[in-house]
């Protein structure tokens, strides 16, 4: 019976650990160096795109592929800034976490106008992908704007 | 009855002939109070605020000073301004009753800026809803309190003086200098200032990181480390237009801000125009 007790307890205790593993082992600057990765990608994107859709360099072919990578990566968005918190090379503010429905807010909206990108991507229209990128830009501005160090 | 007709026909075009100019000076004017940011200033930086009522902070060295409500309110505003109040306020620095501004009005910029423009500019904010709104008292330095200093500081560091376009430049350049310099008064928070708060011309555009609020307002100049001289003209343009620096990253400074009620509002030539001005600058590094 008391071998029995300690093997749940055992398993109790794995489990718990397995499963505040991926939180726990996480230190925050390198939680910083993945949103800040996350962040280069989707501007990678998002310039390729800008590029493409000007008609300076890149291909036509390849603004879907743009637009499925940018909401590949937007989804990420909201968990990468989850149980987060600034460290000294980080630019972001720690209003990010003291006002969770503003910056919930801001990111719902960068979701929508990646996913109104999404409407047009396919379709060839050059004008109307501009328009929608005009939006996504806004968006992200928008957010830099409240919830990132101005230091650029 | 004949002539009768004619006459009211003439009135007719002749009045709308009329409305039509007005329309286009307000418009004019509209467009004119964009390039000059103006509501970035004097709009409260607040959801809700009326534009051009006036209220927003604005922080220096010196204290704080909080700009004031420019509406046709004729007790709170500038509602009882003549068009020569107007105008010498730009050119001169001072207020109708001869009082000087502290610099914090960009006049030492708005210096250069042309008569028909500052009446369109005037047209245009007498044609918004008076607002009745009294900004709060300045919150300065003991020894910038009297407009007396604000007066001594202007006989050292203030040239009135009206653009001159350059004859060896092209037009477009020439309209990128008025921009710039003047009523978009950019280098007002790019160039460096001196110790006395003067901006110093040697080093136009090359930067400010001494901020009362510590944001670091970067060198546009076309030096290609410190600056921006790895962007093409387009890319500046694009950048005026939508925020989006060349690496496809957002910016989310107070330029953001600029870019939402100025620079995005102005014409791709405009803000091509201003481009090439910028592109012929002195390429200069970022200083301390």
């Amino acid at each position: 019976m008391r071998g029995t007790i300690i093997r749940v307890f055992t398993v109790i205790a794995v489990a718990l650990g397995v499963a505040t593993a991926a939180i726990a082992d996480t230190s925050p600057e390198d939680a910083a160096k993945y949103r800040q990765s996350l962040m280069k990608a989707l501007s990678g994107h998002n310039g390729m795109l800008s590029l493409t859709v000007r008609g300076k360099a890149g291909s036509p072919d390849n603004v879907a592929s743009h637009a499925d990578a940018l909401a590949t990566l937007s989804a990420e968005v909201a968990a990468a800034f989850e149980g987060g918190g600034t460290f000294e090379d980080s630019e972001a503010l720690a209003a990010i976490w003291d006002e969770p429905e503003a910056f919930a807010k801001a990111v719902a909206n960068f979701d929508a106008a990646v996913a109104a990108l999404g409407d047009v991507a396919d379709g060839g229209d050059m004008q109307a992908i501009d328009a929608a990128q005009r939006e996504i830009g806004k968006a992200c501005k928008g957010c830099h704007e409240d919830f990132r160090q101005k230091d650029d | 009855m004949r002539s009768c007709l004619v006459a009211i026909a003439t009135a007719v075009l002749l009045a709308g002939g009329n409305a039509l100019a007005q329309d286009t000076v307000l418009s004019r004017g509209e467009y004119l109070v964009h390039a000059g940011g103006c509501i970035d200033c004097h709009t409260e930086d607040r959801d809700g605020a009326i534009p051009l009522s006036g209220g927003r902070s604005l922080e220096s060295p010196f204290g704080t000073f909080y700009s004031p409500n420019i509406t046709p309110d004729v007790a709170t505003g500038i509602g009882a301004w003549s068009e020569e109040d107007f105008v010498r306020a730009f050119w001169e620095g001072v207020d109708p009753e001869g009082d000087h501004y502290y610099p914090a009005f960009p006049y030492t910029s708005y210096t250069g800026v042309t008569r028909a423009d500052l009446l369109a500019i005037k047209t245009y904010l007498f044609s918004l809803e008076p607002v009745a709104k009294t900004a709060p008292l300045h919150d300065l330095a003991w020894y910038v309190t009297s407009r007396i200093a604000a007066g001594a500081w202007k006989l050292v560091y203030f040239k009135p003086a009206r653009f001159v376009a350059a004859g060896d430049q092209s037009e477009r350049w020439n309209r990128g200098a008025y921009l710039v310099r003047h009523l978009g008064h950019c280098g007002e928070c790019h160039t460096p200032r001196g110790i006395l708060g003067a901006t110093d011309e040697d080093r136009e555009l090359a930067g400010n990181s001494n901020t009362p609020d510590g944001e670091v307002i970067p060198n546009i100049t076309p030096h290609r480390d410190d600056g921006i001289g790895k962007w093409s003209a387009d890319d500046i343009e694009y950048f005026l237009d939508t925020g989006m620096l060349p690496d496809g990253d957002y910016v989310g400074s107070t330029m953001s801000m600029v870019i939402d009620n100025s620079t995005s509002r102005l014409t791709r030539e405009d803000r091509l125009a201003i481009a090439t001005y910028l592109k012929s600058l002195p390429a200069q590094p970022t200083g301390d």
